[in-house]
């Protein structure tokens, strides 16, 4: 397994445990976890860029009581990944292809994710009679087994998805190249965009208040500031 | 609750432990139970100081049963559950099920401050300060974003053990809700600048490439993503491939 195959399987285990099972610190997020394999794969750009734009469509799910949420901790690994790997084989002026199909991908594995988190969740419920039959027998150390054992598995599930779905996910993007590299190209330069500004859309509810009128200062702020933008460009 | 009298066992040392352990809280989040094993691992240093060896098992397997709350915000529940519990065992008179009443109370209280402030505010607040960073090219955009969120999140959790441990029920009241309230508030006013500024970057990078176009494209897709936010009827990620899915269709279709 070449060295960045090996760190993305790595980072999917990692980025996998921490979205649920272990300290959530956010690593897991598809801008932290989109640029470190972005530094994996040598191409940080690819990991800032398709990082970010699928940080922003992540920030739509709330991971409120027992909801499962999308896999965007897999979905950040997967799409730099997927961006990267092809980043190294189409030309520089055509950046936007491998991130407009590594964006692909990475939204791909996030829906494609969430039985699998679903699943790991059904398998903790398991462990979770075992350790309490253990406990009431007077073994109390089984829960802390039971919960580096819950971890563990977090991370082995996430590894093997981020894998799994990084080798659809290439093999697809270079199927799409192939076959109408060109239309893939032409789509690249006005989907892009528009993901961004939905993204933002995204981003910007979840941020304003309920109440209109936190939209329409929005709204006033945005205009005030690409008035601002017009004035400078001339 | 404040019964000079009251011989406390629980050290520092003891909440210290059950901060570190805090961060396995989730890993065997379940339907079933939910974080229930979690907090059961989280306070075994308090069981071992106020059960000892022989009697700890039998202790933590009075908390094994369904809790469910914010995961950083149970940092309180773990300080009250152990308040509680060494007050019981300072001898103070509690009800049988003053602990499981408790615990009961704290997980959706806590969860009604915790999730707004953290889920609804904080992580898409440092989110999009990290984002608008990361479009500009620098990689300081996710440790923006990482320094953000987990400044807070670590003083929470480290201190939540601690205030809820020295105040017991008394640490959810209405004080701590006014106040985060507040907090709310402000850091959703700073998040209206902010995502506008966004949206603002997002256009002017595309003008500052001479795409007026792309500029047009960004302000069209705000105003899908906006509209989408109020049905929700799709998944996010769905949108997204149906936009790109709408692209490719055109772009074969439009030669």
């Amino acid at each position: 397994m070449s060295p960045p195959l090996l760190l993305t399987g790595l980072l999917g285990g990692w980025l996998a445990a921490d979205a649920t099972a272990l300290a959530q610190v956010l690593v897991s997020q598809p801008l932290v976890g989109g640029a470190l394999t972005g530094l994996a794969w040598g191409d940080l750009p690819a990991g800032l860029r398709v990082g970010a734009l699928l940080q922003l469509f992540a920030l739509a799910g709330l991971p409120l009581g027992g909801r499962t949420p999308h896999d965007y901790a897999s979905a950040g690994v997967v799409g730099v990944a997927v961006a990267a790997a092809l980043g190294r084989s189409v030309p520089a002026p055509l950046y936007a292809t491998p991130a407009l199909l590594g964006v692909a991908a990475g939204l791909a594995a996030a829906l494609a994710g969430q039985p699998v988190i679903r699943w790991v969740r059904v398998r903790n419920e398991g462990l979770t009679r075992w350790a309490e039959a253990q406990v009431l027998a007077g073994r109390a150390g089984a829960l802390d087994a039971a919960q580096w054992l819950g971890v563990g598995h977090a991370a082995l599930v996430g590894a093997g998805f981020t894998l799994a779905a990084l080798a659809l996910g290439a093999t697809a993007a270079r199927w799409l190249l192939a076959y109408d590299g060109l239309a893939v190209q032409r789509a690249a330069v006005v989907a892009m965009p528009v993901l961004w500004g939905v993204g933002a859309g995204v981003a910007a509810r979840q941020l304003l208040p309920a109440a209109r009128g936190a939209l329409v200062l929005f709204v006033a702020v945005l205009v005030f500031l690409l008035a601002l933008r017009l004035a400078a460009s001339g | 609750m404040s019964d000079p009298a009251v011989v406390r066992q629980v050290r520092t040392g003891d909440l210290w432990r059950v901060v570190a352990r805090s961060l396995l809280l989730q890993a065997l989040f379940n339907r079933e139970r939910m974080q229930g094993q979690g907090l059961a691992y989280a306070l075994r240093p308090v069981a071992r100081r106020l059960a000892g060896r022989e009697g700890e098992a039998g202790w933590l397997a009075r908390h094994l049963g369904c809790f469910n709350t914010h995961p950083v915000f149970a940092a309180y529940a773990l300080g009250v559950v152990a308040r509680l519990e060494d007050d019981r065992a300072g001898g103070v008179d509690l009800p049988e099920d003053a602990v499981a009443r408790a615990k009961s109370a704290l997980g959706p209280a806590l969860a009604a401050v915790g999730d707004p402030l953290f889920w609804s505010t904080l992580r898409p607040l440092a989110a999009v300060i990290g984002v608008l960073w990361a479009v500009q090219g620098s990689a300081y955009g996710p440790l923006v974003f990482w320094f953000l969120y987990n400044v807070p999140h670590a003083m929470v959790r480290t201190r939540g053990v601690f205030a809820g441990y020295g105040m017991g029920l008394a640490v959810a009241g209405e004080r701590m809700r006014i106040g985060l309230d507040r907090l709310r508030g402000a850091l959703r006013l700073i998040g209206v600048l902010v995502a506008a500024a966004l949206v603002d970057t997002l256009a002017g990078s595309q003008v500052a490439g001479g795409r007026w176009g792309g500029a047009l494209w960004v302000l069209g897709g705000l105003a899908v993503g906006l509209a989408w936010s109020e049905r929700r009827r799709v998944p996010a990620g769905a949108l997204g491939i149906a936009v790109i899915g709408v692209a490719l269709a055109w772009a074969t279709l439009a030669r």
